[in-house]
């Protein structure tokens, strides 16, 4: 590639900057922006204009204007997707992950304060958009660490850690159910009868069976 | 621009007194975030010889090398300093390998993840199965399109386009002024134009 330093080219670049950034803008306050608008209001660039929009729509197809997938930024990015399975959150150091899904991470976790091992699921930042849905996802969770049952795992805390929501709850040793339940085990865990049993979505992975062979739920 | 975390700040300054340990934690903290950075945008002809891990452990030595002048000036919020960091470890890699270079036209160049990523929103695909397949044909000749790209050129577009920072730490990122960091975006655009153009890509969304 040879680069041309010459001021016009300079020019050019920082208008094409100038008008991809207000193009992409307007998509995202859900306007439709028309690349002949550009082209008219620059008419000397109107012939690079054009086709730069229109590689810009390329990487963003108007209709989905700003669906990319807006990867964590900056601090957020400490806890997001990409979320750490190592290091000290909160009362707990993490040990290693478990299980990860679309909702958070699972980590095999050792309670500081209290000196035991637990699981300890944490919800992915952003996952949980609503006050609603955190009112929801505590009352849960609450409900689920009321339940006392021996094939039920019992859930210890419910807090939140740096703008992360959490719960830890008893580790189950023992290995993955995927392995012993041909069917997903849509029985598995109704056992507490008499007791309002919360249902979260399940995957048949959600499901631990301990040493001793009997059921447990998991997240 | 984003600043530090409050528990980052207090690490920091546990770090600044001598605390070895602290020093322990805040490379931690930011360990799986350095490995999601380094993964996208490492080249895959070099990954079968150095691991993203590795890339993850040079870039924590550099940090630890380079933090006491760090501290002294703190020039940028410390999370953006450490993707500089391994940004910079990236490129110095690359050189070293012979990444930069143009391969022969006869040889295909594999896309890094950065192109795949720039590439994504378009698998998104149509309703019916022969849709879908051509979007992802679309998709596909997009990406290699995007691999021909320098790699400065693919990283600002990453940085705007899927990463979505402002110039000011886009600027920071790459070492820039910001209206640098401004115009050098716009010649990324103007790059890609002339990849897409030269693939036959613009035609069809015109």
């Amino acid at each position: 590639m040879t680069p041309d330093t010459t001021s016009e080219d300079d020019a050019l670049e920082m208008l094409v900057a100038e008008v991809a950034d207000e193009f992409r803008e307007r998509q995202q306050r859900g306007e439709q922006p028309a690349v002949e608008e550009y082209a008219a209001r620059y008419p000397q660039y109107a012939d690079a204009l054009r086709e730069v929009l229109a590689a810009l729509q390329v990487l963003h197809p108007s209709g989905q204007g700003t669906t990319v997938p807006r990867e964590p930024t900056a601090d957020q990015s400490e806890h997001g997707p990409e979320m750490a399975t190592t290091g000290i959150f909160g009362d707990y150091e993490l040990l290693e992950e478990i299980d990860r899904g679309a909702m958070g991470v699972v980590c095999r976790a050792w309670q500081i304060s209290l000196g035991r091992e637990v699981a300890l699921k944490r919800i992915l930042a952003g996952k949980l958009a609503s006050a609603a849905e955190v009112q929801r996802f505590q009352t849960e969770a609450q409900a689920a660490a009321n339940l006392d049952h021996p094939n039920i795992v019992a859930i210890y805390e419910v807090g939140e850690h740096d703008g992360q929501h959490y719960y830890s709850m008893q580790l189950i040793e023992g290995g993955d159910l995927r392995t012993r339940v041909p069917q997903p085990g849509t029985h598995v865990g109704k056992k507490a009868q008499g007791q309002a049993v919360t249902c979260w979505p399940r995957r048949p992975g959600r499901f631990t069976m301990p040493i001793n062979g009997s059921c447990c739920t998991a997240t | 621009m984003t600043p530090d975390s409050d528990q980052t700040c207090d690490l920091l300054d546990l770090v600044r007194q001598g605390d070895q340990q602290a020093l322990q934690q805040l490379l931690t903290r930011y360990q799986a975030d350095l490995l999601a950075y380094i993964e996208t945008r490492l080249d895959p002809r070099i990954r079968a010889r150095i691991g993203a891990e590795d890339v993850v452990a040079e870039t924590q030595l550099e940090v630890m090398r380079r933090l006491d002048d760090y501290l002294q000036r703190r020039p940028m919020p410390f999370h953006l300093w450490v993707r500089r960091t391994a940004y910079e470890r990236l490129l110095h890699i690359h050189r070293d390998h012979g990444a930069g270079k143009r391969s022969p036209k006869h040889e295909e160049r594999l896309p890094a993840r950065s192109s795949l990523l720039l590439a994504r929103p378009l698998l998104a695909g149509g309703p019916s199965p022969s849709q879908e397949v051509a979007a992802r044909e679309f998709a596909e000749r997009v990406n290699q399109a995007v691999a021909q790209l320098a790699e400065d050129d693919r990283e600002i577009l990453l940085l705007r386009h899927v990463d979505d920072l402002p110039y000011e730490e886009v600027a920071c990122l790459l070492n820039l002024k910001p209206a640098a960091a401004r115009q050098r975006y716009g010649r990324a655009l103007l790059r890609l134009r002339k990849v897409l153009a030269d693939q036959g890509l613009l035609e069809a969304t015109s």
